[in-house]
């Protein structure tokens, strides 16, 4: 079906294989094809810039749509001609910011788009300097320039609370401006990229191909062997390397073992803001029980290190099969103790029940993911709809609950959290034999790869161009975090001042992970000024 | 004789209330599963920010934000000219319950006029917490005071410690135990200060001897209110009162800090519901009280 | 002696006619002169009973009582004689320079011609000493008080707020016209002396008891509409904001008073003392107390807040007369004496910390042009004193200690709590001081320290309008400190109606034997040693950093608005609120059902039977009233 939208509207057909269909759609035909697709189940999920004048192309972007239906991921390639390419953003708001990042980065324009302002640059970046296209060199420092914040009109009755980049419910540096009455939220704004840490073009400059896994399981702290395994998968799925099945099941394991410590630390955090400290301290205490075992595993208690292109570089043997089985029997137990007893708490759950609201509607439009997804009544999980590792073998439930509130996405995550006992267990007692890691292969040039997986906190999109030899042309990740947040805004509309916190961390943010794209004056603070988004409001 | 009394049940407070907050430190941590600090912690937190400089912020209404902590710290040190806390004190006419109830009023304000005199939005909404969680709290102390009153014919402590055993009193005193939990500032009613959500609300500008006097007057007035309550049920003129004291304080300690470890936060509008259904409770046993049981 | 006040009144008033710019100084000192002058005859009067004379006509007619001209202060009215006299001492010298403003705006006679007048028939309703005088004057006070409401004739609002403040007042006037013809008609034999009355009257009551509950009926309507007790107090909180500041002082501070005035003297010296009379006012002040302070704290406006409170206060008044009252008739001297003088220590009290909060609010609109709470803010560092002021103010009326707040509604509770029959009426005074208080943390914060939305434009108030703030300040600290020459006084008053006052005081504390004590000047002078000594052990000292916006720079809205104010508080009591929007919408619709009358009636009166019939009905009903067919 989905080939034959692509098809009626004079699409090229670049790639065509059972993970991705690759196509170049003509740019005025972009916006149909792109609105046909969101209508045929496809959801947005991240659209990628990219600057392939080498490549004899000019600028191009690739919108990434996940069609569940079809088990597959279909990229809409788009060539920008006199740098400008027709904006999906009025049909999909969904592409909103991955729009407006090509926009700062690779300095495309996108025709009708409804907000036109910089995403991720800081204020004082001069213009005319995109950091993603191929002059621009990783070590550059642009000139600042001068930038005042215009005075902004204050409204009587509106009160402008400032949440962050400094505050304790933020365990990174964002903006979130909440506008109250009284206690009531009657605006939300959101502003982010502080913390951007220029990997891909480090990537693309300086790393080579099997280098870049230990940089992206750096993105982010918490959930980083996701990324690793997300982008092996994406340069795998590029030159078509075979895996050994033992190199998928002990990938498996490790990021269903991430998932757990992700999870319990997700509670700990949530209990915590809750003022449930008590239950912070156990979840975190049984937490401690995984990051052990991920020592046991991989030798690190975080950010594992394991992956390469083409397997992993540890093998489990029995006597660790052993102990972590051994393990999981009493954290098990703990776990569901400790979660049981929250469950419990009338007043915990008073808190959590009925607000921040997230409508399936608006959560499909904008595309989020993961738990967040789940919890709004999408019925959408990587795992499932894309099998990666050897998540196709083992059997799993995938929790979806139609209230969209935080107690929804609690409760996923709640059930999740068994799930992935479950998995391991599965996992560990199927592990089958032989090698752990294919080294023969050969990196084609210029070939698009996609990887996804289900991190903790979402879908987890990785994109990648190779360049030939040992480098990619282009590596885009994209976090969960990206989908979800645009989706805040509209969780705080009319809750009150006191669930900001849970609200905000109720989408397991990774800030970080978010974040991680572009080089930035490393010694300053971007000064960010959220006057355009307030004139809107 | 009486001066001396009060003397030194003033220097007991002043010395003993950090400490009671550094022995429920311990039980907290002991019930989350942590080593936790030692007991004198406290203390030592306190006399380190009363070695720190302090800092106006530069939209505040400096002199009202400057007086304000101390005020605070007076007014509850004043209660205690009143409520006997190690030693009974014998009659003296300086107030009674009234003037208690009223002085702690006035540390919650000033506490709240010195948060507002901030500036800082966040101090601005805690403090609106803080006064509306006064107000709900006090109409339930409303009906303690005016039940204990019935019970006891008068208002006047020295009429009143101890209470006469009967289920009204009983009921009383229960209730007094959970306002006082309110009072206290404690979890799940923190509300006013939620340190993830309002960033410590009225503190948040307070630093250095400013925030050390006033938390240094909420431990007082915890230990007061604690007082209060013993004080109703221990025997005035008896040896073993010491003693009584001095263990009801530990309990009450363990008790309250037990109730903290293992709640989490209300939302204002719950705590305010809260409080009025449980002053509908207390109207009922003011009922009690009348019809003399 | 008691006429001094009066000749230099009517001269002002003369002068007042004059449209000179000059005219507005002399009027109001010639009004301060004459404030002293009452309190001086205040003074006197606590001391002996001043009296004065004068046969004006000898008319044989029914209200021959008329013929005499009987003015006498004896210990009660020289009481209020002397907050009325304090009072509008402060108001008239504010008056001088904040009335300017108004220059450009208004036609000035109106103020300087009726505010001497205003102060007179006041003045006359306290020394007068006959009831069929009295209703003159009380008329005559309605009247000019109306039309210094209706100052701002620019302004529909105020045109409007004094239109209901005169219906209704009137309304509540024939209601005291009505007591008291059947009064002199049925019981004192056209005699409105008030010495008659007291001699004649209670013996009467006793013997008609239908008689008296048909007068208290009346007088509870007639006094509470003028005292704005809950539910007849819809004027007041449209009427007082309205009026000129100084003007909303003494009409809050003073003239709502009048009517406890003569309640006191009904129900104490005219009436039996009967415990449900005096249960039944003291719901109608809890009544009172309650719905006012919970509407008080949804207002937005400076002036209506304290309007609003001010309806409170009247609420905290009655209850301990009615408690008063039922103690009394109940034989406990103790406590009923306490309450009563709780009663009058109240209404000083409330005269000097609403009269004070009413200039600061006046001072604040002087220099910013504004009464709305939400565009205020941050004035305590423009406005010092002024600030001070009202913050003395706002600890006073919130009851703190040790302020003078704090001792009437320590007397309150003491007297009510520990009785069944009124420990509920004290359970809601206690809580709903507690309301007060948030109300006027709302009413400080707004207007003095939360930031402003934009930059305000203000400087200090001249010393004339700082003077009387600062004086009456002083008056609550003062009072609050030492409360023993209010109490003294007090005694005297009570002593007039014929209640002795318990002894109360044991140097220095207020002791209610087995009871509760307080000492005002031990709690103050510990809270001030105490503080000094933490100034010196912990000084505070610092550098001067922004304020911490989470690590933001811009320049934010940090202003809290005025309806964000205890948002939740007031939704988990919705009921209250429900309750007294739905009696609203009755009031209302009973006021439109009368209106419909009104046009019927107009419809009649073009016909000559049905008019003539009419007329024959009513007079039939009158006659039936006054003959006192059934009653």
């Amino acid at each position: 079906m989905i080939i034959e939208i692509l098809k009626g509207n004079d699409a090229k057909i670049l790639r065509h294989d059972e993970k991705v269909i690759l196509a170049l759609v003509p740019n005025d035909k972009l916006r149909t094809t792109a609105e046909l697709l969101f209508k045929a189940g496809c959801y947005y999920a991240t659209g990628v810039g990219v600057d392939e004048r080498l490549l004899g192309v000019g600028f191009s972007m690739y919108h990434i749509f996940n069609c569940e239906s079809e088990k597959r991921y279909v990229i809409l390639k788009a060539v920008a001609s006199n740098l400008k390419i027709p904006s999906i953003t009025p049909v999909i708001s969904g592409a909103n910011w991955a729009e407006r990042e090509a926009m700062d980065m690779i300095g495309i324009l996108f025709d009708e788009h409804p907000e036109p302002l910089r995403l991720i640059l800081p204020d004082d970046w001069p213009e005319g300097i995109y950091p993603l296209r191929k002059e621009f060199h990783y070590n550059e420092r642009p000139p600042k320039v001068e930038f005042k914040p215009p005075k902004r009109e204050k409204k009587p009755g509106i009160m402008e609370v400032p949440v962050g980049p400094y505050h304790p419910t933020l365990h990174e540096p964002e903006v979130f401006e909440l506008h109250v009455k009284g206690e009531e939220i009657v605006g939300a704004v959101y502003r982010g990229f502080h913390v951007h840490r220029g990997m891909e073009k480090l990537a693309e400059e300086r790393m080579t191909i099997n280098q870049i896994p230990f940089l992206a399981e750096r993105i982010c702290g918490i959930c980083g062997y996701t990324h690793n395994c997300a982008y092996a998968q994406a340069v795998e799925d590029a030159a078509k390397i075979e895996v050994p099945e033992r190199a998928l099941y002990i990938r498996t394991i490790l990021l269903e073992l991430e998932r757990l410590h992700s999870h319990l630390l997700w509670f700990g955090v949530a209990f915590h803001l809750l003022g449930f400290d008590s239950g912070f301290m156990h979840t975190w205490r049984i937490r401690e029980a995984f990051m052990d075992l991920a020592e046991l595993l991989t030798g690190n208690r975080k950010t594992y290190g394991m992956n390469l292109i083409g397997g992993v570089r540890r093998d489990i043997d029995e006597e660790k099969k052993k102990k972590v089985l051994e393990i999981f029997e009493k954290t098990k137990k703990e776990t569901k103790e400790v979660l049981d007893n929250a469950v419990g708490m009338k007043e915990l759950i008073s808190r959590m029940k009925g607000i921040g609201i997230l409508p399936k509607k608006e959560g499909r439009e904008i595309g989020v993911v993961g738990p967040v997804a789940r919890a709004s009544g999408i019925d959408t999980d990587v795992r499932r709809d894309h099998p990666y590792a050897a998540y196709g073998d083992l059997d799993f439930k995938v929790p979806v609950y139609k209230e969209g509130d935080v107690l929804a996405r609690f409760l996923v995550r709640y059930e999740e959290t068994f799930e992935s006992f479950w998995i391991i267990e599965q996992a560990l007692d199927q592990l089958p034999p032989g090698d752990i890691l294919n080294e023969d292969y050969e990196l084609p040039e210029y070939a698009v790869g996609i990887g996804a997986t289900e991190a903790p906190r979402g879908e987890d999109v990785h994109f990648v161009i190779t360049e030939g030899g040992n480098k990619v042309y282009r590596w885009r990740p994209r976090a969960p975090t990206y989908n979800n947040l645009p989706a805040v805004p509209i969780m705080l509309m009319g809750e009150k001042l006191a669930d900001a916190p849970i609200i905000i961390a109720s989408i397991d943010p990774c800030f970080s992970c978010t974040d991680h794209m572009v080089i930035v004056d490393g010694e300053k603070v971007c000064r960010c000024s959220l006057d355009d988004y307030l004139g809107r409001l | 004789m009486n001066t001396i009394f009060i003397a030194v049940n003033l220097a007991f407070a002043l010395l003993i209330a950090p400490v009671v907050d550094g022995f429920e430190r311990k039980i907290r941590a002991r019930l989350q599963n942590r080593q936790g600090p030692p007991i004198l912690q406290t203390w030592w937190d306190l006399i380190k920010l009363f070695k720190r400089p302090t800092i106006e912020p530069q939209d505040s209404v400096k002199s009202l934000y400057k007086l304000a902590p101390y005020v605070t710290f007076t007014a509850v040190l004043t209660a205690y000219l009143i409520v006997p806390t190690l030693l009974p004190s014998s009659i003296n006419f300086i107030g009674d319950f009234i003037v208690v109830v009223y002085l702690l009023g006035l540390a919650t304000l000033s506490f709240v006029i010195g948060a507002f005199s901030s500036g800082n939005a966040y101090a601005q909404i805690g403090s609106n917490r803080e006064v509306s969680l006064f107000m709900s709290e006090e109409l339930l102390l409303a009906f303690i005071i005016g039940t204990i009153a019935v019970i006891g014919k008068s208002l006047s402590f020295d009429q009143l410690f101890p209470l006469p055993l009967r289920i009204s009193s009983a009921l009383a005193l229960i209730l007094l135990f959970l306002v006082i939990y309110v009072a206290s500032a404690r979890l799940p009613f923190d509300i006013a200060e939620a340190e993830p959500e309002i960033i410590e609300g009225p503190l948040i500008e307070y630093s250095g001897k400013h925030l050390g006097l006033l938390e240094y007057s909420i431990f007082l007035k915890r230990l007061l209110l604690y007082s209060l309550l013993l004080n109703f049920i221990l025997p005035v003129q008896n040896p073993t009162r010491l003693i009584g004291y001095l263990i009801g304080i530990m309990i009450l300690s363990v008790v309250y800090s037990t109730f903290e470890a293992y709640y989490g936060r209300f939302r204002i509008d719950q705590a305010v519901k809260l409080m009025k259904k449980l002053s509908a409770v207390a109207l009922v046993v003011w009922i009690i009280a009348l019809v003399g049981w | 002696m008691l006429l001094i006040p009066i000749g230099i009144l009517v001269i002002a008033a003369l002068v007042g006619l004059s449209k000179a710019k000059i005219v507005l100084k002399i009027v109001s000192t010639l009004s301060a002169i004459a404030s002293v002058t009452m309190i001086y005859i205040g003074i006197l009067g606590l001391r002996t009973t001043l009296e004065f004379k004068c046969n004006l006509f000898n008319s044989p007619s029914l209200f021959m009582s008329l013929n005499w001209l009987v003015f006498r202060v004896d210990s009660l009215s020289a009481f209020f004689l002397l907050i009325l006299g304090i009072l509008s001492l402060c108001a008239s010298v504010y008056g001088i320079k904040y009335m300017e403003k108004y220059f450009e705006k208004e036609d000035m006679r109106v103020y300087t011609f009726n505010y001497p007048i205003f102060l007179l028939t006041m003045y006359l309703v306290l020394i007068c000493w006959d009831l069929l005088w009295f209703i003159i004057f009380w008329e005559l006070m309605s009247l000019f008080s109306q039309f210094l409401v209706a100052f701002e004739q620019s302004e529909e609002k105020a045109v409007k707020a004094a239109f209901k403040y005169f219906c209704m007042t009137k309304a509540g006037a024939e209601f005291l016209v009505l007591a008291v013809v059947l009064i002199i008609l049925k019981a004192t034999n056209f005699n409105a002396n008030y010495s008659e009355i007291t001699s004649i009257l209670p013996a009467y009551l006793l013997a008609h008891p239908g008689m008296l509950y048909a007068l208290t009926f009346a007088l509870l309507i007639g006094f509470g509409v003028k005292a704005a007790m809950v539910p007849f107090h819809s004027w007041l909180p449209d009427a007082h904001p309205e009026a000129p500041s100084n003007v909303s002082a003494l009409l809050s501070g003073i003239m709502i008073k009048l009517p406890i005035y003569m309640l006191l003297r009904f129900f104490l010296s005219f009436f039996p003392l009967k415990p449900e009379i005096g249960i039944v006012i003291a719901v109608f002040g809890v009544l009172t107390l309650f719905f006012s302070m919970m509407y008080a704290l949804l207002q937005e406006d400076s002036k209506r807040l304290l309007a609003f409170s001010s309806i409170d206060n009247i609420g905290y008044i009655l209850l301990p007369m009615g408690a008063g009252i039922y103690f009394l008739a109940n034989g406990n001297q103790l406590f009923g004496s306490i309450a009563l003088a709780a009663v009058l220590f109240h209404t000083m009290n409330h005269a000097f910390f609403k009269g004070l909060l009413f200039l600061t609010a006046g001072s604040v609109m002087y220099e910013t042009g504004t009464r709305d709470l939400n565009y205020l803010g941050s004035l305590a560092k423009k406005m010092p004193l002024t600030t001070f002021a009202a913050l003395i103010g706002s600890l006073a009326i919130a009851g703190m200690p040790p302020l003078n707040g704090f001792v009437s509604k320590w007397m309150i509770y003491i007297s009510t709590l520990s009785s069944p029959a009124t420990s509920l009426f004290g359970i809601i005074a206690i809580f709903i001081s507690a309301v007060t208080l948030g109300a006027f943390v709302k009413y400080f914060t707004a207007i003095f320290t939360k930031p402003a939305v934009k930059e305000i434009d203000a400087k200090e108030v001249p010393v004339l309008m700082s003077a009387p703030q600062l004086l009456l300040a002083l008056l609550c600290i003062a009072f609050g400190i030492y409360p023993f020459i209010p109490l003294k006084m007090i005694s005297q008053a009570l002593g007039s109606i014929g209640v002795p006052l318990a002894s109360l005081v044991v140097y220095p504390s207020l002791v209610v034997p087995k009871t509760g004590s307080y000492s005002p000047i031990v709690i103050f002078a510990f809270l001030l040693v105490s503080t000094l000594i933490a100034l010196l052990l912990i000084p505070s000292r610092g550098s001067v950093v922004s304020t911490w916006k989470t690590g933001r720079s811009e320049d934010l809205n940090a202003s809290m608005s005025a309806d964000a104010y205890y948002r939740d508080f007031r939704e988990a009591f919705n009921e209250v609120y429900v309750l007294g929007d739905a009696s609203k919408g009755f009031v209302q619709k009973v006021a439109k059902i009368g209106k419909m009358f009104g046009t019927k009636f107009e419809v009649l009166s073009y016909d000559l039977d049905s008019m003539l019939s009419l007329a024959m009905i009513l007079i039939v009903i009158l006659v039936a009233v006054l003959g006192g067919v059934s009653l």
